[in-house]
């Protein structure tokens, strides 16, 4: 339908069997990511949106398990896949960064050599690889490239650290990155390099990036997109700018309002009353119904459908603003 | 830890100093028993036998007049032999069987646990006393039956590291970039257990060579004129009230070498292992 697009979820759910019951982590969502886009899914923890990234890499963990829906990657369904394939998908079509970096490396491995192994998983012979990471190293403004592949992972910092994961990322040219929370370990300061070098990444290496985070300052700084997430469903897609301008779900509304700002007068950070909907106990109708300061009679009844309230702006929501 | 440090750690723990002198020490024994031993093992000289220790013969002889001393420095090639050859089918065995139980769980670990526990419940002597009654008593089958009863440990400790390794960020991240499960074992979890794998192999051949020892004063290893010193102890045996000196020794080097690789062991543990002290 349009050559732009790199991928497309349909319908995915995603959910947690134990012992008697399933809990649905991620129910029946919908989203695309364009070539060259930045997307970002946003939501508070257990909102589903890190299950939503490992299961678009299929390493969904146990007790977890992908019920129904569609992944297409290029012309593909991942879902498809004999695990052998998907497994070459992996790193090299879709790479993925993790929220931890502290102990995303193999200890007991110098980090170029790390880099090199994911190198050389595209029959690059040892010795070019190793070239290439240096390379690479450089790239992504690792000062002294040429010591710091020598050196262990817990001789470097957290953003170094981070950024040899997403060197490991690159290395591989995928199509498409998926970060999971990438700064929440790091100071605020390497945030904005680690984000900036992600902006890069998009320009210099046209991937397309998938972010997720629950911070709304980073959603504003390098996303192009932006869908937010609400106990497993989204409750609301669209473009950053106008999201920001004209939040149409209360939900976002009250996320974009509580984050802090220099040009507020008031001492006080504003809050959303109240947790997560408990995903094994789910209100009737809205999910945001118990939390929502404009919640309605229908609201509690019925579940709203998304809708499209601008073009390529969704929202669920029974509430019609203007 | 940089590399002077770790050097400096292996120099100052006495335990493991002391077991790696005995350890050397057996080793150069065995290398150059031809060398260093002042008669071959099986030459007999029957005007001889039962000498008590005197210059010529410092350890005296047995009752075929063979020098015992030369067959304890030559037995130290057997129990070597063996006491590796046991522990490297045990690794092997241990290690894999491990490494496959804790990463993918499930029935298969089960069932590999389920024969762990067998193996470890049943006494190890008896059990390797069973296999060699059926395969027939020689060397060969001793190493075989040793081996078979004694690699549950490794598993044990191999599962248990990899469950806990396996759940760590760095093994999600390999998963991620499309290693293979076969890699990911091999290359991620495999160098972070080998410290313990490490440890527990020299634990284990003190336990292997003992094992061998006593088959071989059951009858059940090596076949005289073989320098095994538990066929010499039990060859002593019928001897003990006149030549006392023809078990004495070769018991005397048992103590030596299991003493000497505890030692060494338990000082490698400590440096390399602190946490599987328990």
């Amino acid at each position: 339908m349009n050559g732009n697009r790199l991928l497309t979820v349909n319908n995915l759910s995603v959910s947690y069997v134990m012992k008697k019951d399933a809990i649905k982590a991620v129910d029946n969502i919908n989203f695309h990511i364009d070539k060259k886009e930045i997307l970002a899914l946003v939501g508070e923890s257990g909102s589903g949106k890190s299950t939503t990234a490992k299961a678009l890499m299929r390493l969904v963990n146990q007790p977890g398990r992908i019920d129904s829906g569609e992944i297409i990657f290029l012309d593909q369904d991942l879902l498809k896949l004999k695990e052998k394939d998907m497994s070459k998908v992996r790193g090299k079509e879709i790479g993925m960064i993790f929220q931890n970096p502290l102990d995303s490396l193999n200890p007991v491995y110098k980090v170029g050599a790390q880099v090199a192994e994911a190198i050389t998983l595209d029959k690059i012979p040892r010795q070019e690889a190793f070239k290439k990471v240096i390379d690479i190293f450089n790239d992504i403004k690792i000062s002294d490239a040429g010591v710091r592949v020598e050196s262990y992972p817990h001789e470097l910092s957290g953003g170094m650290r981070q950024r040899v994961m997403i060197g490991m990322m690159i290395s591989r040219s995928p199509k498409l990155i998926i970060a999971d929370e990438p700064t929440t370990a790091l100071d605020v300061t390497i945030q904005a390099q680690i984000l900036e070098l992600m902006k890069n990444l998009r320009d210099e290496y046209e991937t397309s990036i998938l972010v997720i985070t629950h911070d709304f300052g980073i959603v504003a700084e390098v996303a192009d997109r932006v869908g937010v997430m609400y106990a497993g469903e989204i409750v609301e897609i669209g473009d950053v700018f106008t999201i920001f301008e004209n939040p149409e779900h209360p939900y976002t509304g009250l996320l974009i309002k509580s984050l802090p700002r220099i040009t507020k007068k008031e001492g006080r950070l504003q809050v959303i009353e109240g947790n997560v909907a408990n995903l094994a106990d789910l209100p009737e109708g809205c999910r945001f119904s118990d939390r929502c300061p404009f919640v309605m009679e229908i609201c509690h009844k019925e579940n709203p459908r998304m809708t499209e309230r601008a073009p390529g702006h969704f929202c669920a929501c029974h509430r019609k603003v203007k | 830890m940089n590399k002077s440090n770790l050097f400096k750690e292996f120099i100052r723990n006495k335990t493991f100093m002391l077991g790696f002198v005995i350890f050397l020490s057996i080793i150069l024994l065995a290398a150059f028993a031809d060398n260093i031993a002042p008669f071959s093992y099986d030459e007999m000289n029957v005007q001889n036998k039962l000498l008590s220790p005197n210059e010529k013969y410092r350890f005296g002889t047995d009752q075929y007049g063979r020098d015992i001393l030369s067959r304890v420095i030559h037995g130290s090639r057997i129990a070597l032999k063996v006491g590796l050859i046991v522990v490297a089918i045990e690794t092997v065995i241990g290690v894999s069987l491990g490494l496959v139980a804790g990463y993918y769980g499930g029935k298969l670990e089960r069932m590999v646990l389920f024969f762990t526990d067998l193996t470890w419940s049943l006494p190890p002597i008896i059990m390797a006393l069973a296999i060699v009654t059926m395969l027939g008593p020689s060397l060969n089958n001793v190493i075989i039956a040793i081996a078979v009863v004694s690699w549950a440990q490794f598993t044990r400790v191999v599962r248990v590291k990899t469950q806990a390794i396996k759940s760590l960020p760095y093994i999600e991240a390999a998963r991620a970039f499309g290693e293979n499960d076969l890699n990911i074992m091999a290359r991620y979890i495999l160098p972070n257990v080998l410290s313990s794998i490490i440890v527990l192999s020299t634990l284990a051949l003190p336990t292997a060579i003992l094992s061998t020892t006593s088959l071989g004063f059951l009858g059940l290893g090596s076949q005289p004129p073989d320098p095994d010193w538990g066929l010499i102890l039990k060859e002593g045996i019928a001897f003990i009230n006149q030549a006392p000196w023809i078990s004495i020794f070769p018991g005397l080097a048992i103590v030596y070498t299991v003493l000497g690789f505890n030692l060494l062991g338990e000082g490698l543990r400590d440096i390399m292992d602190p946490r599987l002290k328990a």
